[in-house]
């Protein structure tokens, strides 16, 4: 799970964002799928991981993939009422709301996770919303918070790194 | 002004009532014994008379009789039992209850009106077995020695809200007023910039040791699998795929800030609408990591956003089961 392939093009030296977005299988994946067969431009950072209904995913799906490397993730699924699954998209809506807060409150800028609701004809919000998760992630730079230990003197010397 | 020798003789009063009558079948319990004022919980049967005159309830009684019934739940599964809870004990109880952890009419709930908690180790070993234990508004008292609530080493005993108890039986009167809980640990933690932020709950996420005490003292960590550290499914190199399939290894048990941030901030996740702030985490942790200030980011919201509180009624469907048409999409989601 480690993501080596997104994030690595565009100009030397710039830093390139590496986002998740997990996208659902009936509005905001079809939604991509528009927007890439209208040759939408927008930026590639974006590692799309279609799921079946934005109720799939579970907290630690976004916490891992920040652990993992992500500096960004967006989860998308169709609007309140619009669920293929009729409520998924309601339970999804709380829990990552609330985990919105937890890390927000943990120092992760609220630009770097964000929940939206896209539905299959609105390429053009897909568009903006991809185009403007990299554009504030670029200028937030790397999240390191989950990926290095911070500097501060270990009680117990000698203790083995992982 | 609280005498808890005489709420401990009303509550021996009550269970060797329940046990003769046979209502129950077990009591969970504190007993105390030489190493008075320190209690332990113990599961008492008909006939015990030895253990039931030991039952003690004081402000020492800091340990969770919830917790025991949940690591002996197979044990204690279709037994009739009484159980002597505290006020953050019924919250967790009412948790377990919504959970269909256990089940109502199996349980006779004792409830012990609380003011608070304190640590034993903080008074010297009062001698002979009827040294008055007190408390009023302002501390608790063991004979001559005193300390103040402040100082009773409880810090999230400062600021509980419970006094909505309905047990089915009840000791003793509220001799301190409760607040609204303010969670100013917080407050002073999030008035920090991002940056600052995430250097604290970095320097938490790096302290950890990944023992899992604080699962395990946990009232409501009652998963019989949990997703972070799978012991009952273990992968071993004979596992087949299938299985593997079926565990996915969320986190790793290596040592590592990345790794213990997911076992630390999906606990957080965990606990939403669950966690009754009774601190016994924070207080278990053998490196002193402030899990209160991991836990309460999601006791905020989940407050703050849904005006939800843990285990207020046992006949709620969970937070996180559940949802609302009305629940805000971003509003107020983010610090």
């Amino acid at each position: 799970m480690k993501m080596e392939g997104a994030g690595n093009t565009g100009n030397a030296g710039e830093f390139q964002p590496k986002i998740v977005a997990f996208i659902c299988n009936w509005c905001t994946y079809a939604a991509a799928d528009l927007a890439g067969v209208s040759r939408l431009q927008m930026p590639p950072n974006v590692l799309n991981i279609r799921v079946m209904c934005s109720g799939r995913i579970n907290p630690m799906h976004v916490i891992r993939a920040f652990s993992q490397g992500a500096d960004g993730v967006l989860v998308s699924g169709c609007h309140m009422g619009d669920c293929h699954y009729i409520t998924g998209n309601y339970y999804a809506r709380r829990r990552l709301l609330t985990l919105k807060s937890v890390l927000t409150g943990m120092g992760i800028e609220p630009e770097r996770f964000r929940v939206t609701w896209i539905s299959a004809a609105e390429a053009q919000d897909y568009q903006t919303v991809i185009t403007e998760i990299v554009g504030n992630v670029k200028r937030l730079g790397p999240l390191r918070m989950f990926r290095e230990a911070p500097v501060v003197a270990r009680e117990t010397p000698g203790c083995a790194e992982g | 002004m609280r005498d808890y020798n005489s709420e401990s003789a009303a509550l021996r009063r009550i269970c060797s009532d329940l046990l003769e009558k046979g209502a129950v079948q077990y009591i969970v319990a504190w007993t105390e014994g030489e190493d008075r004022p320190r209690v332990r919980e113990t599961l008492i049967e008909k006939g015990r008379a030895d253990l039931v005159s030991r039952i003690v309830w004081s402000p020492f009684c800091t340990t969770s009789t919830i917790t025991y019934l949940k690591k002996n739940k197979a044990a204690l599964a279709g037994k009739k039992l009484g159980v002597v809870v505290k006020d953050c004990d019924f919250q967790a109880l009412n948790v377990l209850l919504q959970e269909h952890f256990l089940k109502r009419e199996d349980l006779v709930i004792i409830g012990a009106r609380c003011d608070g908690l304190a640590d034993a180790e903080l008074f010297p070993r009062p001698k002979g077995a009827d040294v008055p234990v007190t408390s009023d508004a302002t501390g608790v008292g063991v004979g001559h020695a005193s300390i103040r609530w402040e100082d009773s080493g409880f810090t999230t005993c400062l600021t509980c809200s419970y006094e909505h108890m309905k047990p089915d039986h009840v000791i003793g009167e509220y001799g301190r007023k409760k607040g609204k809980p303010d969670w100013k640990h917080l407050t002073r933690v999030l008035a920090l910039p991002p940056g600052k932020r995430r250097e604290h709950y970095a320097a938490l996420f790096d302290a950890c040791i990944r023992c899992y005490a604080c699962r395990e003292v946990c009232p409501v960590c009652a998963c019989v699998e949990c997703a972070i550290d799978p012991g009952e499914r273990a992968i071993t190199p004979r596992t087949p795929p299938g299985e593997k399939a079926c565990a996915p290894q969320w986190a790793s048990h290596e040592r590592h800030v990345s790794e213990n941030a997911v076992y630390l901030t999906t606990r957080a996740m965990h606990m939403a609408g669950r966690c009754v702030r009774c601190g016994w985490c924070e207080r278990s942790c053998p490196v002193g990591i402030a899990l209160m200030d991991i836990l309460d980011l999601s006791n905020d919201a989940v407050g703050r956003i849904y005006h939800y509180e843990a285990g207020k009624d046992p006949a709620d469907v969970p937070f996180l089961v559940s949802y609302a048409e009305t629940d805000p999409d971003d509003k107020g989601a983010s610090h």
